[in-house]
């Protein structure tokens, strides 16, 4: 029993250790900046990609720029391209003319971009793991396939002189200048260093950084990269012409631990993901947070859920409730009325009249249909991920769990750590009935989350097979429209269309809330935060050694 | 050694392969296909060693996240070494003192205390006792984030505790022998006579715990790296079982059973140089 | 039974009530308040719950994965004695080898491999116990062994051999009788081994998912709690956890004392 008491002694100087915690926000200021990420790099090869890509975007952002960036309201403007031309071919293509911004130099700082560098980086890019990204290039899927001289000189892409770059897509793409500035197998390459190298030494090259190489256009170029201590380290690139005038942070290290939450405490990390759902009951005072052009939803398998009982669960679920009782985790959610967030450009705004088509909780109804439908499912299986997730998704399936019960509805949670692979069988049949997906935005137009639903997307609803594929045409035809849509009011109807056919005619999926991201960062470090696409935003960031005095 | 590489290797290529990316488009999965194939071989016995092939050739056996070399795993292999060591000096330390302790205070107050002491720490998960030790760091204002002596006495924790209860009893054991007790009647100290003929005599029975003792330093190398975030051989391994990747587990699961091979055959060596009864007993059968 | 058993009986009774109490109650609807509020990461559980939840699931791994590898320790064990020879020679040298073998390696292992078939964040239940029987024969198989043996040279059995009673009818009628005492103790001291070996691999992430904790899920799901202000949700776990474990040892240590005096 004395061990008993020993061990009791031992909870009472753990309340006690809490005692030593350092103030974190006394950490002082320096140049070197820290951040602790979920997940490091697992390439640094932009334009080869990997399976897992989200990962890579920190470390690939703070290397790299694109084309075009995006403004605070998500409007493109001229990046690496100082201007463009956009015309239309007879046969509808579509066609871009971009003029590079002039004395933009690589990091040896003496090689200038060249609309080589884009054509070589693209081309092998279009054969990486990620090379479905460049998909909308004309002559595309021929380069993909044959990768021969001749369909490389067919592809859409020519550089016509050294500042200027020629693109040619399939046809019109609203949304490619969006895209040019995030999705990183756009990014260029230094050619004049890589041509006639073979593939493997070109994957060296970026993967074994060394003497400054790979030489990157961003802000910070790699020194050293440790796959093994999960520890990459950055410098400022001096050749980067869009330095602060003060406080340029001169190293930037990534790493990735499962500790980070106590190496920020103890000021050996500067940011930090504050990516546990249950401390948010009581925020540390220098939290933040930002709105992610994501969606939460709820998604059926279209096979074994049918309509009336799919259209039913639409109904039975009260998002305000649902969300309301889970308060604690997520503070003041953002209720979703369709699939697309109100902020993202070209979707409708939160009071907008349409939406009313949408399916809405209610109750009275959800039951009337339940009726309809006859013998209900012993049970229902929702698939959820689990641990590892920066969102409350158990909490959230257990609470729609506990709002289907009254109906007669049982709900089976299944967690996984590996959604993808767990979620179907080897050869594409669904597991499970019911699953709750995060959906997250990649550029600043609705074609990035409506892109899964079109067939041969990862949608895991089977709904390619509804009305023998009509139903997906019809949603296709709306995207395909949107895409080429001239003006803003059409193609915001454009996309509502489709949503209508995807959440209101079918049911496919009910869209919940849309997340947003906390974080913690020193008040000394300004300028780094996360963007709309869940992505670190490097580009402005800097040491300002005097903050305004703390409230 | 190499039998078991087979094993390993047969059971862990043959499970169901599936490599789905979580993409908004779904892409042919004829790549992920393609590199296990490369990694991994057919499955078959005669590709058994292809991925140590393809290590001694400076590639990845990584299939999924990170792509792993013979660099990088000899990196962690290092790591995980020399906290290893550390560990064992530790633990030997520990031992030693928790010994002469336990059969010099056992009559005494205290004595109590030291019984109490090993129930402690086997009645503990290990990843608990990691949670009090960080907290009494961060409770004395030392960082312990990283810090590789405290997930070296950690480690040390089990085996020490081990070694020590086992060195004591066959200490008490010596003690009670005659010639411990003619060289009392020779006015030998009690402690020179423990430090001096009982604790050599004492030693072959340490050699019985040394495969133990292997084992529980292998098992405080997996918790303490994973719970001080070392990135070492035991956390490298973890995380490649949690992403299910082939590849690395192969090549660190036959590593793990090669270690324990090896330390076993080294024990046996020891003895013969150590313990006189072995000796005799490996002339007699030859 | 000395003081120490007698109190580690008395705790295991109270934990058990507790279970079932905690049952009872919810089924009646009748449950009072936790007194340290819901699950942080689960909003719609509570700690006690949970904990409670984790109890009753760390006792029933530990009871039957533990009875399996004693049963199955002592099936192989008579079955050994019973052949002789050769075969029991190599079930002994097996169990030997396979017990050189770290527990968590294996484990870790088998994880894997549910999780490469199954998927899933966790092992299910039964999964879990099976393996924890799979490595849990080999060191009760060689005291079981060794037990037999030396209870097989007792005047009386080697009389019942004497005047031709069958060897299996001896083991099972005569042997194995006296022996209960002895294999009780063992399969109460591998339970708290059990649960203890579970909770690390649950640690590590291979053992139940987060929604269906064991004790020593919960703990190493929450363990980070401990350096903030809700360091209370994790205390009870770990109380109820170094309860558990304590008093099965001590009735287990009982039962060997008794046992071995019996000799």
């Amino acid at each position: 029993m004395t061990r008993t008491l020993l061990v009791s002694t031992l909870v009472v100087l753990t309340g006690c250790a809490r005692c030593g915690k350092k103030e974190a926000n006394s950490c002082p200021p320096r140049d070197t900046v820290t951040i602790a990420l979920p997940s490091l790099p697992n390439t640094l090869d932009w334009s080869q990609s990997h399976e897992q890509s989200a990962q890579n975007y920190p470390a690939l952002l703070a290397m790299m720029r694109g084309l075009t960036t995006l403004d605070a309201d998500n409007s493109v403007k001229p990046g690496l391209a100082a201007s463009w031309d956009v015309s239309t071919t007879a046969d509808g293509k579509q066609v871009y003319v971009f003029h590079l911004a002039p004395g933009v130099v690589w990091s040896d700082g003496k090689s200038p971009l060249r609309a080589q560098d884009f054509v070589f980086a693209w081309r092998r890019a279009l054969l990486g793991a990620d090379g479905a990204e460049l998909e909308d290039l004309d002559g595309a899927s021929a380069w993909r396939s044959a990768r021969t001289p001749e369909a490389a000189a067919a592809l859409g892409l020519t550089a016509i002189d050294d500042q200027t770059l020629q693109v040619t897509l399939r046809g019109a793409r609203g949304y490619f200048l969006s895209r040019l500035a995030n999705v990183y197998p756009y990014f260029p390459a230094p050619s004049f260093e890589l041509e006639g190298k073979s593939e493997a030494e070109v994957q060296r090259y970026f993967n074994e950084p060394a003497n400054g190489r790979p030489l990157v256009l961003g802000a910070f170029r790699v020194t050293a990269w440790d796959r093994v201590g999960q520890r990459l380290e950055l410098e400022a690139n001096p050749s980067y012409a869009d330095k602060p005038a003060t406080g340029a942070v001169a190293h930037l290290v990534l790493l990735q631990s499962e500790l980070g939450a106590l190496m920020y405490e103890q000021c050996n990390v500067d940011f930090l993901f504050f990516d546990e759902p249950s401390q948010l009951a009581r925020p540390p005072a220098d939290l933040a947070s930002a709105k992610l052009l994501s969606t939460y939803w709820l998604g059926f398998n279209t096979t074994r859920v049918p309509l009336k009982l799919r259209t039913a669960i639409a109904q039975a679920i009260d998002r305000q409730a649902l969300l309301g009782g889970l308060s604690a985790l997520v503070p003041n959610p953002r209720i979703a009325k369709a699939f697309l967030p109100p902020e993202m450009p070209g979707a409708l705004a939160d009071s907008d009249a349409r939406l009313a088509a949408l399916p809405a909780s209610d109750a009275a109804r959800a039951k009337a249909l339940l009726a309809e439908v006859g013998p209900l499912p012993a049970e229902l299986t929702l698939l959820v991920r689990g641990t590892g997730s920066f969102l409350p998704e158990t909490a959230l399936a257990e609470g729609i769990r506990r709002q289907l019960a009254p109906l007669g509805l049982k709900v089976k949670i299944i967690t996984t750590s590996n959604f993808s692979n767990d979620v179907k069988e080897a050869d594409g049949t669904l597991r499970y009935d019911l699953f709750l997906k995060r959906t997250g935005a990649d550029y600043a137009h609705p074609n990035t989350l409506l892109t899964p639903f079109q067939s041969g997307g990862n949608h895991y609803t089977d709904w390619q097979k509804l009305e023998g594929g009509a139903s997906i045409a019809k949603f296709q035809k709306l995207l395909a429209e949107g895409a080429g849509a001239a003006d803003d009011a059409r193609r915001t109807q454009l996309y509502f269309d489709a949503q209508q056919v995807l959440l209101a005619e079918q049911v496919a999926a009910v869209p919940l809330y849309f997340p947003n991201r906390y974080f913690r960062k020193r008040p000394w470090l300004e300028g780094l935060s996360v963007d709309p696409f869940n992505f670190l935003t490097f580009r402005a960031m800097r040491v300002n050694a005097t903050p305004p005095a703390a409230k | 050694m190499p039998i078991s590489a087979v094993l390993v290797y047969l059971l862990v290529v043959n499970l169901p392969f599936r490599q789905d990316s979580d993409r908004k488009i779904a892409t042919s999965e004829n790549d992920a296909i393609a590199l296990r194939a490369q990694v991994l071989g057919s499955g078959g016995v005669q590709d058994a060693f292809v991925p140590w092939k393809r290590l001694f050739s400076g590639e990845s056996v990584g299939l999924a996240g990170q792509p792993f070399t013979a660099k990088d795993l000899g990196r962690a292999a290092s790591l995980s070494l020399g906290l290893g060591l550390i560990a064992l000096l530790l633990a030997l330390a520990w031992a030693l003192l928790l010994a002469v302790a336990r059969v010099q205070l056992a009559a005494s107050r205290v004595g109590f205390l030291l019984e109490v002491i090993p129930g402690l720490v086997f009645g503990s998960p290990l990843f608990l006792l990691a949670v009090v030790a960080a907290l009494l760091a961060i409770a004395f204002g030392v960082s312990f984030t990283g810090s590789h002596l405290l997930a070296a006495a950690v480690m040390a924790l089990g085996p020490g505790t081990f070694l020590g209860v086992v060195w004591s009893d066959a200490l008490r054991a010596e003690a009670a022998r005659p010639y411990f007790l003619a060289a009392l009647a020779r006015g030998c100290s009690r402690r020179q006579a423990l430090l001096k003929h009982a604790l050599p005599n004492a030693l072959p029975a340490l050699l019985d715990a040394a495969a133990p003792v292997a084992s529980s330093l292998l098992l405080g190398s997996f918790v303490a790296e994973n719970f001080f975030q070392l990135k070492g051989f035991g956390l490298v391994y973890l995380e490649a079982a949690r992403r299910v990747d082939a590849g690395v587990v192969v090549v660190a699961t036959t590593l793990f059973a090669a270690v324990l091979i090896l330390v076993s055959l080294a024990v046996e060596l020891v003895r013969l140089l150590v313990d006189p009864k072995a000796r005799d007993a490996a002339k007699e059968t030859a | 039974m000395n003081w120490r058993s007698r109190l580690g009986l008395l705790t295991l009774v109270l934990l058990a009530g507790l279970t079932f109490g905690h049952a009872a109650l919810t089924a009646l609807d009748a449950l009072p308040e936790c007194p340290f509020g819901a699950d942080p990461g689960m909003p719609y559980e509570t700690v006690c719950g949970q904990v409670i939840g984790g109890l009753w699931r760390s006792l029933l791994l530990g009871v039957t994965a533990g009875a399996g590898s004693c049963l199955a320790a002592t099936a192989l064990a008579l079955f050994a004695r019973r052949l002789g020879g050769r075969f029991e020679l190599g079930i002994e040298k097996g169990a030997e080898l396979f017990f050189s073998i770290p527990d968590l390696l294996v484990l870790i292992v088998l994880g894997f491999v549910s999780r490469a078939v199954w998927g899933g964040e966790g092992v299910t239940l039964p999964f879990m116990i099976a393996s924890l029987v799979a490595i849990g024969w080999a060191a009760p198989t060689r005291m079981v062994q060794n037990r037999l043996r030396s209870l097989e040279r007792l005047d009386f059995i080697t009389a019942a051999h004497a005047i031709g009673v069958p060897r299996t009818r001896v083991l099972l009628r005569h042997v194995l009788p006296m022996a209960w005492d002895y294999l009780l103790a063992i399969f109460l001291l591998r339970v708290p081994a059990i649960i203890l070996t579970e909770s690390t691999i649950s640690y590590l992430g291979f053992g139940l998912p987060l929604d269906q904790p064991s004790l020593g899920r919960y703990l190493g799901g929450h363990w980070q709690l401990l350096a903030t202000d809700d360091w209370v949700k994790v205390a009870p776990a770990w109380a109820l956890l170094a309860l558990l474990v304590v008093a099965f040892h001590q009735v287990g240590r009982g039962l060997l004392d008794r046992a071995e005096e019996a000799r």
